[in-house]
């Protein structure tokens, strides 16, 4: 699952701790949900969306590759 | 400074690295003194109250459960998957481990108690270096 979170904290000019801070889980979650390795759970992703302020569908997009599979 | 700060560990990560350090704490100070009570055969160790101190190990051991247990608890969703994957890896090779010196001693290989405390040290640090792999390829 692609997502647009680095961009948007990148805007906000926010380290991942500060992310993490706000989201209550630690840092290395934060860089882990960014680079793609982690895709989070439903009620953590509904936090960054209320921490971001966006709809849920803006911020996370399925792969692909996703789409294609049965 | 902006790396620095880029890399600071967010405040629940303070929280639980301080509660990791509180829980395993007493669990290693234990594990130490008696070890040290057991080689230097203080308090009758090494005669009559040998099997008591031996036994007196499960104690520390349930401790350090104890504080596994509420690690996984605190630990956020991500870093849970971490740990459970570590885990599964130590279990894994602690009981392929015991099978093999099942075999071994059923060949008639081996003496019985080195091979189970290498099984049980070696599944134990796979268990440790299998945390610390995952976490630094996310830093």
């Amino acid at each position: 699952m692609k997502n647009r979170l680095r961009e948007l904290r990148a805007m906000r000019r926010w380290s991942q701790a500060d992310l993490a801070d706000r989201l209550g889980v630690s840092r290395q979650t934060v860089y882990a949900i960014e680079t793609g390795r982690y895709d989070p759970s439903l009620p953590l992703a509904f936090k960054i969306a209320a921490v971001f302020g966006e709809p849920i569908e803006d911020l996370f997009s399925p792969d692909e590759d996703t789409d294609s599979k049965p | 400074m902006e790396k620095s700060q880029e890399n600071r560990q967010s405040r629940s990560d303070i929280v639980r690295a301080r509660a990791w350090f509180v829980d395993w704490l007493p669990a290693v100070i234990g594990l130490v003194l008696l070890s040290l009570i057991s080689e230097f055969g203080l308090f009758g160790s090494a005669g009559s109250w040998k099997l008591f101190w031996s036994l007196l190990n499960l104690a520390p051991a349930l401790w350090v459960v104890r504080a596994v247990i509420r690690s996984l608890r605190r630990a956020d969703e991500y870093q849970r998957r971490c740990q459970l994957e570590a885990l599964a890896i130590g279990f894994g090779v602690l009981v392929m481990s015991i099978h093999t010196v099942g075999l071994l001693q059923a060949a008639g290989v081996g003496d019985l108690r080195q091979l189970v405390q290498i099984s049980f040290i070696v599944s134990i640090l796979i268990w440790i270096a299998a945390l610390l792999f995952k976490t630094p390829r996310t830093r």
